[in-house]
């Protein structure tokens, strides 16, 4: 044997990708497509969206499915030709998988509440030490009760909702009832919203990952409605092959020039968690400013429907 | 409906079944940047697993990454004269590489230490061991002894050798990854090759392979 030859079959270690690190490297490649299509598109996502989605992502990320602790293979050779397909053929079966899946939670009454716990991951982007939280959190589903959220570590007590609040999209079955599951009227509805104008395309995407990420529970047709109405909004961009932080294989959608991607389970279309870049804000001389910015990921461990707040399912 | 492409698309006049060149995906990339994920499924593997050999698996996730980042950064500067895009996205890496060579320099040397340790340990004993265990200290040893003469050559050297060994770039390749004339790369190699049989010839320690080699024929 000569040297080349020893040297071809020398193998110091474990030398494995894991399939983890091949989503992050591939999302962070996508991050920098992203970061290009908005240098000559547009400028930052507006501070509305940035703000309503660090809320509702810290406060409860959740599923509108019932079974996100699952764990499978991140093997896809078992759907080979899904990475060939159109980001609207993939939202086109996520549909079709939706309205076969009938294992939903159980109708929620509007006293009681979604209990959700989320593990999360944030990186510094200027350097420093990767955290980690397990974050609970139990929201009363029609905001009539005070909601209770482990964020971040820190224990936070939300108010009942005030007599002219309202919450969009809803967690009220009945309200989620009255949304229509056509496609076309569905996004129609989201883009207009709460807004007396109605939403750009990158608010209407926005609304309806919010709408699949919950916690609610969604009436039969609605989570594959919101699917066919983010294949009908131009530019929206899906990943067949992405995993998630607890190492699930996923389907990660999101939008240029928004730096969220929201992750579905890659056979189910259940809600699995999301990726975002944000940073934290600084009051400096009477205006807010970004400061340390950093990378986020987020898993949805558990979602469930309880009585009361502190009680686990 | 627009809606973005999905990976793997392809585009033009193309027979459908014959997959487009790495060259016309990164032309394609131009307008349609999400093309070029179609480089990362087919390579990140490969250059995962050589600046894993390099450097170690963890640095080799961030490097990886960094290194698909910087070729999609580049896109509009690739030859598109070269079909391949592999020796390409070799050479970016073979930079990023270069920017840590202390820590592959010291990964090396504490290869070597490493099994230096085992193999003296092996002696002290004694007692006669079981070939498997004998088989194992001894392809332990033997890597040891490569990390260290891995460790002594210039690095200019150690590239152009780890680029054709474990890149698997032929000699154009291989040149055209580091920007460097092909006499250079065979001069480069001869040299390197020349440095590794001398050190490792030094150590006078048969490899893995030899022993099992020398085993079977009994």
């Amino acid at each position: 044997m000569d040297d080349l030859t020893e040297l071809r079959e020398w193998e110091a270690g474990n030398l494995q990708l894991t399939p983890q690190a091949r989503a992050a490297a591939r999302a962070r490649l996508f991050r920098a497509i992203d970061h290009e299509a908005r240098q000559g598109t547009r400028g930052r996502l507006s501070r509305r969206l940035v703000l309503r989605g660090a809320f509702v992502g810290a406060a409860t990320a959740a599923a509108a499915g019932i079974a996100v602790a699952v764990t499978r293979d991140g093997d896809s050779a078992s759907t080979p030709n899904l990475t060939t397909l159109s980001a609207a053929q993939i939202l086109q079966k996520a549909a079709d998988a939706s309205r076969a899946d009938h294992s939903r939670l159980p109708i929620p009454r509007d006293d009681q509440y979604f209990y959700t716990k989320t593990y999360i991951e944030r990186t510094p982007l200027k350097g420093g030490r990767t955290r980690t939280w397990t974050d609970e959190s139990w929201m009363s589903v029609d905001g009539s009760k005070p909601s209770l959220r482990h964020e971040y570590g820190k224990v936070h007590h939300d108010p009942p909702l005030g007599k002219h609040e309202v919450r969009w999209p809803p967690t009220v079955y009945a309200k989620l009832k009255k949304l229509p599951t056509d496609p076309d009227e569905l996004l129609e509805t989201l883009r207009h919203g709460q807004q007396s104008t109605p939403q750009t395309d990158q608010g209407a995407f926005f609304d309806a990952c919010l709408l699949m990420q919950g916690p609610r529970v969604m009436p039969p047709g609605l989570q594959a409605a919101a699917f066919e109405a983010l294949a009908d909004i131009p530019r929206v961009r899906v990943d067949r092959d992405d995993v998630d932080i607890l190492g699930r294989p996923g389907v990660g959608v999101s939008y240029p020039g928004i730096d969220f991607t929201f992750l579905f389970d890659r056979d189910t279309y259940v809600y699995l968690g999301m990726r975002l870049k944000g940073c934290t804000t600084k009051l400096v001389n009477g205006q807010w400013r970004d400061t340390n910015p950093y990378f986020e990921t987020k898993g949805l461990q558990q979602i469930a429907v309880v009585d009361g707040i502190g009680r686990r399912p | 409906m627009t809606l973005s492409p999905g990976i793997g698309v392809r585009h033009g006049t193309r027979d459908d079944n014959e997959p487009a060149s790495d060259a016309s995906v990164v032309k394609d990339s131009w307008e349609t940047p999400d093309v070029f994920a179609v480089l990362f499924d087919r390579y990140a593997g490969d250059i995962h697993r050589y600046v894993a050999r390099r450097l170690g698996v963890d640095a080799a996730d961030d490097l990886m990454a960094e290194t698909f980042v910087i070729a999609f950064q580049q896109r509009r500067r690739y030859d598109l004269s070269q079909a391949q895009a592999r020796p390409w996205l070799y050479g970016i890496a073979t930079n990023l590489v270069g920017r840590h060579r202390r820590a592959e320099a010291r990964r090396l040397r504490a290869m070597s230490r490493a099994v230096s340790l085992a193999s003296s340990g092996e002696s002290e004993g004694g007692e006669p061991m079981e070939d498997r265990v004998a088989e194992r200290v001894s392809a332990e040893r033997s890597s040891g002894v490569l990390a260290g003469a891995l460790a002594k050559l210039p690095a200019r050297h150690r590239d152009v050798l780890l680029l054709v060994a474990w890149g698997d770039l032929d000699y154009a390749e291989t040149a055209e990854s580091l920007g460097i004339p092909i006499g250079t790369v065979r001069s480069r190699l001869h040299r390197a090759r020349a440095q590794l049989r001398k050190t490792v010839g030094a150590q006078d320690v048969p490899s893995a392979a030899a022993l099992q080699k020398e085993h079977d024929h009994g």
